[in-house]
């Protein structure tokens, strides 16, 4: 549980996320190069990068879906290591949501809501439950309570996946690619959920591939390739003057269409 | 399907269960951990508990499904004179001498014939019934087959019950005829009356009793039983005690008539019939 | 399976008809063997009194034999079912398990089981484990000093106190041998679970309990019904091998009662009819789960 030795900076405000130094192998894969990134509470990074170049595989890392070999993780200030306890301690500080959803399907979208505070926070089921409708109406599907997730579209399923993140009261929220599975008329109204969270302060990591919500809402953008950081700068820096030319083809690529 | 191979496995399991108790050195832990006689063992218990299997008439079931037959009334016979209760415990003649073996039962009471194989197992004690092995024929099937050399051909199908006596006998007098076994005698006979085999062999008074019963089909082509048989009580191996005890209970039931009336009661007249209720 | 498709299929072809056609002639064609080439002599008239007989004495229905058989295969069948399944759940999560040790105590286990033929195991473990252990018998002793109530709530779960000592065996006996397959079933079952269920309540701070509690088993349980209700007929039909070691269940009753009166077709095909019944209970009862589990997705 040490802190960061580095000096605390009097008007920046604290750090939310540091990586130091991390390198992650599969087998003789070598998936992560020398990762360092700081990310401040309130900041709002997204991350993009062609398909492999170890997006999510850093940013699970941060939860530790993923465990990593060398460097070190804050997380909170509070290093992550093998120790069990504190894994899932740091996990309910920080919320998930993935590319496919994965909402509990033999759940309800109420109970999908109410099982993290129930369980982990040992929540009476009332207060569960009024804070899962409370959550559901701020994305906007209140009336889909008692459904079960297969009866919903796609969009509403990845809303319901980020309102049941935000039961538990995350400080930080990590995306991985959630609107990559959506048909183009639901990525709105997923984005839109998003946006309102980055307006109200939350600490996000995103990795997404919409430009536009990225110029919106990013503090810093990361670009990646090849397990490596290869560029980190302001929005406007990164979009009208990127250094590196990897960076420049990749945005010439995907800004193209 | 799973009794296919069912002799194989009881093989096996048979060798499996010697090789396990030679290796710990006991065979049951009754006889190996005191050295107490069964005999106290039944005294202080209160209760005799005797293996059985059911075979018509040493041991079968009435009307009510109780237990009746000549073997039922010897057990209780001992019991009695012992001065306790008798609680029987039906078994699979397949698995009768592992299950006394490893404690289950304190004696067989089971029509068992007395083998030199079987001795090397369990300790026999006098017999209390000399029974023959018997055999009965197909009408048609069998027709003018009144040697014994002419069932000892091939294409001569002979049913018998798995395991007893018989089934070692028919494949000694009949080595080129085919065997067919049965998990149970009834299964055996029926064969028979079936016409899908020519003969049976069997325990007497059976092959009498059914050819009585079916004498439409069944005869009997020989007038005298095929082999004598010398029916024991079976004990665990190193009991001293308990040999000598049902031994001499046999001697003197045998001495006092008492044994011969039960049998001549249960072999030679069918009055228990009616209690059977075919 | 059955019943679904007869749901669906209302509409009745000339298939159905040439169908069942086919299977009354056959019917006939059975029976006509059995009667006049088997010269079998029917008579069905001591059955009933096996199943029930009325007691004079008492002047009450008694039950008989084969009655009793059949209650003793239902207890064999029903604790078998829940022994096996709870062998079966631990032995399961074992074989999933993240620890080393645990995962080759599961694998010993159902590769033991399978690659022994079931008499072999029963002989070894009846004939040699039980004895050995003397608690089987200690079982039998304390019995019989039990109170009247004990031991008629004895009689009702476990059958004849006084084979009580042999019931558990016997018991123990099928269900680790059932034991075993149902825990490749479990194995399989919280295997087809996806990652990201697990990823997904890993990252909400569930722990490792809850996860499974309420996440992965329930998935995994509703899929493996079908495979499980299969296991479990399976369970019921392989309960007649205990016969061979004195348990009194049907097989065995039966056998007694074919040799004592010799009416060998009629006392199997009534002892077919009971085992059918069991197991057939035994699908519907399970379909109607899978119905309502499959309703709640
Ligand atoms: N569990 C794994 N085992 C082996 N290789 C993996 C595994 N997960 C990811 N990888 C590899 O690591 C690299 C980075 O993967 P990932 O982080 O998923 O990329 P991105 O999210 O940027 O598309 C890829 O080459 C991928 O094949
Ligand atoms: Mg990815």
């Amino acid at each position: 549980m040490t802190f960061p030795d580095t000096a605390p900076n009097a008007v920046q405000p604290p750090e939310a996320i540091r990586i130091d130094s991390l390198h992650k192998w599969y087998g003789d894969f070598h998936a992560l190069r020398d990762i360092n990134l700081t990310v401040r509470e309130g900041e709002r990074v997204v991350v993009c990068g062609p398909s492999g170049s170890g997006k999510s595989t850093m940013i699970r890392c941060i939860n530790r879906l993923e465990r990593h070999e060398q460097g070190r993780i804050f997380v909170e200030g509070h290093e992550l290591t093998d120790n069990t306890k504190d894994i899932t301690a740091i996990r309910r500080e920080v919320g998930m949501v993935f590319q496919q959803f994965n909402l509990f399907p033999h759940l309800t979208v109420l109970q999908n809501l109410t099982l993290a505070p129930l369980r982990a926070k040992k929540m009476p089921k009332r207060d569960a439950e009024s804070l899962a409708m409370q959550y559901l109406e701020r994305v906007k599907i209140p009336d889909q309570a008692g459904k079960y997730p297969t009866q919903l579209s796609g969009g509403q399923q990845q809303r319901v996946a980020i309102a049941r993140s935000l039961c538990m009261k995350p400080r930080i929220m990590l995306f991985d690619e959630p609107t990559s599975a959506l048909d183009p008329e639901m990525i709105a109204e997923v984005l839109e959920v998003m946006i309102d969270l980055a307006r109200e302060g939350m600490t996000m990591i995103c990795v997404t591939h919409e430009m536009g919500f990225a110029r919106t809402v990013a503090d810093t953008m990361v670009f990646m390739d090849n397990g490596e950081i290869v560029e980190s700068a302001a929005p406007g820096n990164f979009f009208e003057a990127p250094k590196s030319d990897r960076t420049k083809l990749f945005l010439s690529q995907i800004l193209s269409h | 399907m799973k009794f296919l191979h069912r002799r194989t496995m009881i093989a096996l399991a048979a060798a499996a269960f010697s090789v396990a108790a030679v290796s710990t050195g006991s065979v049951s832990h009754a006889q190996a951990a005191d050295a107490e006689s069964v005999v106290q063992t039944i005294k202080k218990r209160g209760v005799i508990k005797v293996g059985m299997s059911s075979f018509v008439p040493w041991a079968m079931r009435d009307k009510k499904g109780e237990l009746i037959g000549f073997e039922i009334d010897v057990a209780k016979k001992v019991a009695e004179d012992m001065g306790v209760e008798v609680e029987f415990v039906p078994t699979a003649w397949d698995g009768i001498i592992p299950a006394l073996l490893s404690g289950k039962f304190d004696v067989i009471i089971g029509g068992m014939s007395i083998t030199p194989q079987r001795n090397l197992s369990v300790n026999f004690t006098r017999p209390y019934a000399r029974s023959g092995v018997g055999f009965a024929a197909n009408k048609k099937l069998a027709d003018g087959m009144t040697t014994l050399d002419a069932y000892n051909a091939s294409g001569v199908k002979l049913a018998v019950r798995r395991g007893i006596t018989a089934a070692t006998l028919a494949q000694k007098i009949f080595p080129k005829a085919r065997l067919l076994q049965f998990d149970d005698d009834a299964q055996a006979f029926q064969e028979v009356v079936n016409g899908n085999a020519h003969a049976v062999l069997s325990s007497e008074p059976k092959p009498t009793f059914w050819t009585i019963e079916n004498s439409d089909v069944l005869y009997q082509p020989f007038d005298k039983v095929l082999q004598r048989g010398a029916e024991a009580m079976a004990l665990r191996k190193g009991d001293p005690d308990a040999l000598n005890y049902f031994s001499n209970w046999v001697e003197v039931r045998t001495n006092d008539g008492w044994l011969a009336e039960r049998h001549d009661y249960w072999f030679k007249t069918q009055n228990w019939k009616d209690e059977v209720g075919k | 399976m059955m019943l679904a498709n007869a749901q669906k299929r209302t509409r009745v072809t000339w298939v159905d008809f040439v169908v069942a056609l086919v299977l009354v002639l056959f019917v006939a064609f059975l029976v006509y063997r059995v009667n006049d080439v088997l010269h079998y002599r029917w008579n069905w008239s001591v059955i009933p009194n096996f199943l029930y007989r009325w007691d004079e004495e008492l002047g009450s229905w008694m039950p008989n034999l084969l009655a009793l058989g059949f209650y003793a295969t239902l207890r064999l069948a029903i604790w078998g079912i829940l022994l096996a399944s709870v062998i079966g759940m631990v032995m399961g999560l074992c074989r999933t398990s993240s620890i080393l040790l645990l995962r080759m105590i599961g694998r010993s286990y159902v590769e033991l089981i399978r690659n022994v033929p079931p008499l072999v195991f029963i002989f070894i473990f009846y004939f040699f484990i039980s004895s050995q252990i003397p608690l089987f018998d200690d079982i039998g002793d304390w019995v019989r000093q039990a109170s009247p109530e004990s031991l008629a709530s004895i009689e009702f779960l476990f059958g004849p106190p006084k084979l009580l000592g042999n019931f558990l065996s016997g018991l123990i006996v099928l269900a680790l041998f059932e034991g075993a397959y149902i825990t490749e079933i479990v194995r399989a079952g919280l295997q087809s679970v996806e990652r990201g269920q697990w990823e997904a309540a890993d990252s909400l701070g569930l722990s490792r309990f809850d996860v499974m509690r309420y996440v992965i088993v329930p998935q995994a349980f509703s899929r493996v019904l079908p495979p499980l209700a299969g296991q479990f007929i399976s369970l019921i039909k392989d309960s007649s091998i205990v016969s061979l070691i004195s348990i009194q269940e049907l097989t065995f009753a039966a056998t007694e009662v074919a040799n004592s009166t010799q009416r060998v077709f009629e006392v199997w095909i009534t002892v077919s009819v009971m085992y059918f019944a069991i197991c057939f209970g035994c699908s519907l009862l399970f379909e109607r789960w899978e119905k309502r589990t499959s309703k709640s997705r």
